[in-house]
């Protein structure tokens, strides 16, 4: 039998366990909260980020259909992006496009089929990848005729 | 002495001592390490908010703001002359970051309320939209040289005065007047010295009273691709192509960032230039002023010498003009 003494620290000891315990789930949800702000934070950046690279993208001289050396709004020159995978340069532009994978396609008229990967340099081990559809308008300077795409652009971090 | 029950029980207190003392430290350094890091991805979040201003600026040519950035209060932006973003606060690094394509010409910023302005380099064809970036205490004076070489006074001011004219910081760039010291020598204002030259472009150096002096060739004092050096105090010369080049040495205070903006813009241009001649395999006239261009900008940036300077100049004129016909007669735009 337990005497009174040490009955009263066992109880002192299991109170003192129980507030840990609760202490300890706290504390777990406070990191947890931190952590998905934090997550969050990172997230909105990177989309931010992704939207950032669509526009220089539609804006570059690359690719871009100009007139007069303004670049006109939401227009790839097919021309460009053609000269541009053939001359296959990826070195230099991984400092404008990073690891991301860059396509483009035809959606209309369905009798026009084009469909081009225009950079390639994605991450293996990715923690984070954000995909994002753009409609363009594709340029063809031989017909001098446009129609309608679809850029597409994943990011990975 | 204690009774035989007894005599554990402070030893019992003593071990709920060490390992609570232990639970307590061990919870302190992980609120600690929690918040350095907390404090560091917040850093990061703020350097990656400013690259996401400047590569969104650099998207948008013709364009001027004042911006206020309330997140870089108290803190230092500095470019770097490997093109990188750097924060500090105090003497500490924040974060840096690759700013990759994206051209900023800027001074070291110390102030939150920036001005921003933006204008394209056209070589003929659209390269590169160069971001300028300064805050509004900044203050430069542009001056003619005292020898004002191979053009009048008056001449060489009003070339001044037009330059002037286009830079939307109306505040903080001034023409003309000595009352100014140079940055250097601990003065008040950056002093750009402006010398042209008809032929055998070289820097005056160490007699001048400036801290960077810009030398062009006369005869394209009038035209969009005006070229010359940039020299700034005690340092080689830098090449310059097009009056946007010139406004990015009067707002970068650094040598080694203005000499890597322009090699990446150089750099560009030539891929572009590749580019064009496959885009423009149907038309042997216009295909041909590419290439020339291409033969003219063959050399390593840092060795580009007067007569480079001039063949692609004249390359660059040579290519405007044969595409101004094209448009003219077929009325199709290549760039």
């Amino acid at each position: 039998m337990f005497t009174k003494g040490q009955l009263r620290i066992s109880e002192s000891m299991v109170v003192l366990f129980v507030v840990f315990i609760l202490f300890l789930f706290a504390f777990g949800f406070y990191i947890k909260e931190l952590k998905s702000g934090i997550n969050d934070k990172l997230m909105e950046e990177r989309d931010f980020s992704n939207l950032l690279l669509i526009n220089s993208l539609l804006n570059s001289p690359e690719f871009g259909c100009s007139k007069d050396t303004v670049i006109e709004s939401g227009c790839l020159d097919i021309k460009k992006i053609d000269s541009y995978i053939k001359l296959n340069n990826k070195e230099f532009y991984k400092m404008i496009f990073g690891e991301s994978v860059i396509s483009v396609s035809g959606i209309y008229p369905d009798s026009y089929s084009y469909n081009k990967k225009i950079y390639d340099n994605a991450k293996e081990n990715y923690d984070l990848k954000i995909v994002r559809d753009i409609p363009v308008s594709l340029y063809n300077p031989d017909t001098n005729g446009y129609f309608i795409g679809l850029l597409r652009v994943e990011v990975y971090d | 002495m204690f009774k035989k029950g007894v005599s554990g029980m402070p030893f019992v207190w003593i071990f709920i001592g060490i390992v609570g003392a232990m639970f307590l430290l061990f919870f302190i350094k992980l609120a600690f390490d929690l918040k350095n890091t907390s404090q560091d991805l917040n850093d990061r979040i703020m350097v990656l908010k400013v690259k996401d201003i400047l590569v969104g600026a650099s998207g948008s040519p013709g364009y001027f703001t004042k911006l206020n950035l309330p997140f870089v209060d108290g803190k230092i932006l500095k470019f770097s002359g490997d093109n990188y973003l750097q924060i500090y606060k105090e003497d500490e690094l924040l974060g840096r970051v690759d700013m990759g394509n994206s051209v900023i010409f800027s001074p070291v910023i110390e102030n939150s309320d920036v001005l921003l302005w933006t204008d394209r380099w056209n070589v003929p064809f659209y390269v590169s939209n160069f971001v300028f970036l300064i805050t509004e205490d900044k203050k430069y004076n542009l001056r003619s040289s005292t020898i004002t070489g191979d053009l009048g006074f008056r001449e060489l001011s009003g070339f001044i005065e037009k330059l002037k004219d286009k830079i939307p910081f109306e505040e903080n760039v001034e023409v003309g007047g000595r009352t100014y010291i140079p940055l250097r020598s601990g003065g008040d204002a950056k002093i750009i010295m402006f010398r042209a030259s008809n032929g055998n472009l070289n820097c005056r150096g160490s007699s001048s009273n400036s801290d960077v002096e810009i030398v062009f060739e006369k005869e394209t004092m009038d035209s969009d691709y005006i070229y010359g050096y940039v020299c700034y105090w005690d340092k080689e010369k830098v090449p310059f192509i097009g009056k946007q080049m010139i406004y990015g040495a009067i707002f970068t205070d650094e040598y080694d960032t203005f000499k890597t903006l322009s090699e990446l813009s150089f750099e560009r241009l030539k891929n572009l230039v590749d580019l064009y001649i496959e885009r423009t395999g149907d038309n042997e006239v216009l295909q041909k002023s590419f290439e020339d261009l291409k033969i003219a900008l063959d050399k390593d940036f840092e060795d580009l010498d007067d007569s480079d300077l001039r063949k692609i100049y004249d390359a660059i004129e040579q290519l405007n003009h044969i595409h101004y016909l094209l448009v003219n007669e077929r009325g199709k735009y290549v760039y």
